[in-house]
């Protein structure tokens, strides 16, 4: 196992923060397949960056439970994907090593927080990629780079070795440029592990790539109206192309409307800022992360070294979530939030009881210019009103290529009832050409 | 059933208390790391991602620590709710590897139990408001002085994430005193459950919570009106770590607060540190105003639903229980029945022995003997459990006439812990077989035939002229004659 | 904007409690976008209340020993150490 360490810029679209090569296992269901590693996943030996100064120059003792399951498989790594700074983003601009340019679109984004993964593979400097999907983070950047994206139901996939950034809404996802390859990737990485206590039993002995065959013969599929009534023109045009396309094929499309969305952005953020402000406590320069010359007693340290660490985004969010969870506001925003999220749960629960799948434009624009989003960050926050409902639910849904505008990306996002893998990547087999 | 009210002039005491037990699992509450410290071992040489706090480890529930919390619940005679919970507790300390600590909150595995103890013959109920899991931070050592003067801090996280269980009490100690009974009734009970090792260093840690009210606000039974605790000052005092600490640091804390009383002092709602080599309280730095832990669950660890194991899980007889059944099925008295039950593997032993033979033979020699051998060697009953064949076969010997009570006492037995040997192999060693009758029958004979003066002597009346036989016969015999049936068969040779 | 906006005195309270440095101008570009996105959240407000149960419960492993770090592994990203010990300022 060589691992080769050279910083970010060697890419053309700065996809990598380290590129570094880890064989693996002779044979398996990979082998001869390369993949690269969103770097907030443990690679042990091999610098694990969460795209923030403050861990620079962390390298972890041990692998991810993921990225032990992909090497046996016999995938090879050939690098550790930019990302949003810890996660939290939607463009790959706040990584600390700089933006990653999108391959289907010069200038533009390739989404976040896993663009580089989406960019590697867009570009084909990587045939698979693993990223992380905390409130869109896998669906958007494949949507933007025109690639495909799975966010697994919650619980089917190992947590064990993602930095955390809000645990109760995360989880690993595979990138690739098929909807099989990115189903046979699940198929690898799928299944309980005693590592991980929130693990299910959804994944294992899974038949994912399998069920990639297109037929979508009498699938009904309910379009969710109040994710179109926010999205651009443009974008609804073309992710109805792709409807049109699956009724060609048998599907049997209606409407659904599902009111707690309106709320769904707002409980996201409560839920994953209190985690992530949490999660992120750790970080206090004591067993890793940077040195400092900051004077005074612990507490003053601590400050100092979270100071410099931290990027802007980091921060707002941090203190955010200490913010509602904080005495006095826990009720107003915390427990209201997580009331909200069991309503949207609930939503989805009944609107399953009609239909086979749900569908949305997975964004409800085309890829922005590189610098146009990062001046307000509650616009930012919008633009994730498509995929966040995903997570609070815990469900399945996969962004899979509908057509571009103006070559700019367009993605159509399917999402199912839990444990519904098969359902969604057969459903995308058919939107795909 | 009356409280020990410790009387201040005007005032009462009362107390309750917040208790950390370590916990005796083989492995951490969240990790599989192992909770065996040797004495030198290396800092940071026990840890793992998970007790390390490294960036992506995830915690998992040992499942050791559940049923031990289980046991403590039952042995309290606590409820174990529906479902129990665990929640973050977030602050910020360099003896915490992810800046929280895994705990339980709203909804803790054991709630509202009680403890009797007996103070003074006295008896009380001790109520226990609440038992949770949680786990133990890291160790810091302040280099270069004390917490207040050190230059930098050293830490040591092998400690990190070994099991606890702290226990809550509701505020009813009256005094110092009790809370000592309390402390030593509590590890006799855990150490019965076979939960906790009060040898092992820094395995209890507690805090106490004090308050001074007038003494007409408690009434005889020790009974207080919540609003009256609420309004009343509170010291907390931490870093006590033995029961008898406790009493100590209880008792200063009282004379310190009823002194301030006194002199026309106002008694501050502060946290005090017990300085155990020093004897006394100091106020610790008033720290920022009521923390915010800003609680909220753990979503990494699934609810508990063991409201069930109660009935699954079997504990031990508990030492109380245990010992009024000694006093009733053998006829101990209460002292005999309170060495027996010292610790649950005496009084297994003792049990075992009682099986073979009569109850109060066995007490003598478990109870004075053995235990007494065995303390006097620095020696525990499970440095000798798997040697009972051979301590039976011991008090068989003797209970057959084999073998003098004295020797066995004297010679057998502390051979027997001091060499490892068997009782037949030290007999035959120290030749202290008994002479079989016919030698003694010999023996007898010749004693009167050597010592005609004696016999004459006995002959006149004089009771001192058959010890003398006695002994002659005795000294032939090696030691191993039984002294009465020999002075029974000289008389009957002499009166013949 | 909101009804009870936060102010930079509150920002850097909550600042505090998360151990993050902030100078004024951090404190008050914060508490402008604090606002606007707190008020956004206090469309919470309107949410029913909603029970849901747990999926998994009783998830355990067995008190069994697992192999772990090494010292040097434990210690291999601290910026300081001493004899084996992780070493930070000091706590007062």
């Amino acid at each position: 196992m060589s691992s080769d360490h050279t910083d970010a810029g060697d890419d053309a679209h700065n996809a990598f923060i380290t590129e570094a090569t880890i064989e693996g296992d002779d044979d398996g269901p990979l082998a001869g397949r390369t993949i690269a590693i969103k770097d907030n996943m443990s690679t042990d030996g091999v610098r694990t960056t969460c795209g923030s100064a403050m861990l620079d120059e962390y390298v972890p003792p041990y692998n991810a439970t993921v990225v032990d399951r992909v090497l046996e498989a016999g995938a090879t790594m050939v690098g550790k994907a930019n990302m949003d700074e810890f996660a939290m983003g939607g463009t790959t601009e706040t990584s600390a090593f700089g933006a990653t340019e999108n391959p289907a679109a010069p200038d533009r984004v390739p989404g976040g927080s896993s663009g580089g993964s989406a960019a590697a593979v867009a570009a084909g400097a990587a045939d698979l990629a693993l990223g992380s999907d905390t409130g869109g983070s896998v669906r958007n950047p494949a949507s933007f780079c025109g690639v495909v994206g799975i966010k697994p139901t919650y619980g089917l996939v190992s947590r064990y070795g993602i930095v955390a950034y809000a645990n109760s809404l995360e989880q690993v996802g595979p990138l690739a440029n098929t909807v099989e390859d990115a189903a046979l990737l699940l198929d690898v990485i799928s299944g309980p592990d005693p590592n991980d206590a929130t693990t299910n039993d959804g994944g294992a002995d899974s038949g994912y790539a399998a069920a990639a065959d297109g037929d979508v013969e009498g699938l009904t599929v309910g379009v969710i109206t109040d994710l179109i009534e926010g999205a651009d023109d443009d974008v609804v045009e073309t992710f109805q192309a792709s409807l049109d396309d699956l009724e060609a094929q048998g599907a049997e499309i209606t409407e659904v409307s599902l009111d707690s969305l309106e709320h769904a952005v707002q409980a996201y953020y409560v839920i994953a800022m209190s985690e992530a402000s949490s999660n992120l406590a750790r970080f206090d320069g004591v067993r890793y992360g940077p040195d400092t010359d900051a004077e005074g007693n612990w507490n003053e340290q601590f400050a100092a070294v979270r100071e410099a660490g931290f990027g802007p985004e980091v921060k707002r969010r941090i203190l955010l979530g200490t913010y509602a969870l904080s005495a006095g506001y826990h009720d107003k925003y915390y427990k209201k939030a997580q009331d909200a999220r069991a309503w949207v749960k609930q939503d989805f629960d009944d609107a399953f009881e009609d239909v086979d799948v749900l569908a949305s434009p997975t964004m409800p624009v085309v890829p922005p210019k590189l610098g146009e989003s990062l001046d307000d960050p509650l616009q930012l926050y919008l633009m994730d009103a498509n995929t966040v409902p995903v997570n609070l639910a815990n469900l399945p849904a996969i962004s899979v290529p509908a057509g571009d505008v103006d070559g700019l990306p367009v993605g159509c996002q399917l999402i199912g009832p839990k444990f519904s893998e098969e359902t969604i990547i057969r459903a995308a087999s058919a939107v795909e050409d | 059933m009356t409280a020990q009210a410790v009387q201040t002039d005007e005032h009462a005491v009362v107390i309750g208390l917040e208790v950390h037990v370590q916990l005796e699992t083989a492995t951490k509450i969240f990790c599989g790391c192992s909770t065996a410290a040797d004495d030198d071992e290396e800092p940071n040489s026990r840890t793992c991602p998970v007790c390390l706090g490294l960036p992506g480890a995830l915690p998992v529930l040992n499942e050791g620590a559940v049923e031990a919390a289980v046991k403590i619940g039952k042995a309290l005679s606590a409820d174990i709710p529906e479902r129990t919970t665990f929640h973050r507790k977030n602050y910020y300390y360099p003896d915490l590897p992810k800046n929280f600590q895994l705990t339980q909150y709203d909804a803790p595995i054991c709630q509202e139990g009680e403890l009797e103890i007996s103070v003074e013959g006295d008896r009380r109920e001790i109520g226990i408001t609440r038992a949770h899991l949680e786990e133990d931070p890291g160790s810091l050592q302040h280099k270069g002085g004390s917490i207040d003067t050190a230059e930098a801090t050293l830490i040591n996280y092998n400690r990190a994430g070994t099991p606890l269980v702290e226990i809550v009490t509701e505020p009813d100690f009256r005094s110092p005193a009790e809370t000592r009974a309390f402390l030593a009734k509590l590890e006799e009970v855990l150490e019965y459950l076979g939960v906790f090792d009060a040898t092992r260093d820094g395995s209890l840690r507690v805090d106490a919570n004090i308050s001074l009210v007038d003494a007409d606000e408690v009434d005889e039974e020790g009974a207080i009106d919540d609003s009256v605790l609420e309004d009343a000052n509170r010291t907390e005092v931490k870093n006590i770590s033995s029961h008898k600490a406790a009493e100590k640091a209880l008792a200063y804390e009282v004379s310190r607060q009823k002194n301030a009383v006194k002199r026309g002092r106002a008694l501050k709602t502060e946290t005090r540190h017990w300085d155990e080599s020093r004897g006394i309280t100091v106020s610790m730095r008033s720290k920022e105003s009521e923390a915010d832990y800003r609680y909220f669950r753990e979503a990494d660890l699934p609810p508990l639903e063991v409201a069930d194991w109660k009935d699954k899980i079997d504990i031990p007889e508990l030492p109380d229980a245990r010992r009024e059944r000694f006093v009733a099925d053998y006829g101990l008295d209460s002292e005999a029945a309170s060495k027996l039950t010292s610790t649950k593997e005496v009084a297994d032993f003792f049990e075992a022995v009682a099986e073979q033979f009569d109850p109060n033979v066995a007490a003598t020699w478990v109870a004075d003997n053995l235990l007494g051998e065995l303390n006097y060697r620095d020696m525990l009953i499970t440095d000798i459990e798997g040697r009972l064949d051979e301590f039976s076969r011991l008090i068989e010997l003797v209970e057959n006439d084999e073998l003098t009570v004295k020797n066995a006492e004297e010679v057998v037995l502390r051979s027997m812990l001091d060499d490892g040997d068997d009782p037949e192999t030290i007999i035959d060693r120290e030749g202290l077989g008994k002479a079989d009758d016919d030698a003694i029958a010999d023996f007898v004979v010749e004693a009167i035939d050597e010592n005609p003066d004696a016999v004459d002597d006995y002959h006149s009346g004089e009771d001192g002229a058959l010890n003398f036989l006695v002994g002659q016969v005795m000294q032939k015999s090696g030691g191993s004659a039984d002294p009465g049936s020999v002075n029974q068969l000289l008389r009957e040779e002499l009166d013949a | 904007m909101s009804d009870s906006p936060v102010d930079a005195d509150e920002v850097q309270h909550v600042a505090d409690l998360a151990r993050v440095d902030l100078d004024d101008a951090d404190a008050d570009e914060f508490a402008a976008q604090f606002a606007d996105i707190l008020d956004y959240f206090a469309a919470l407000d309107e949410v029913p209340e909603v029970d849901s149960d747990p999926e998994l419960v009783n998830v355990m492993r067995a008190d069994e020993v697992e192999e772990g770090l090494s010292q040097d592994e434990a210690l291999q990203n601290a910026p300081e150490t001493e004899d084996g010990f992780f070493k930070g300022p000091s706590v007062s």
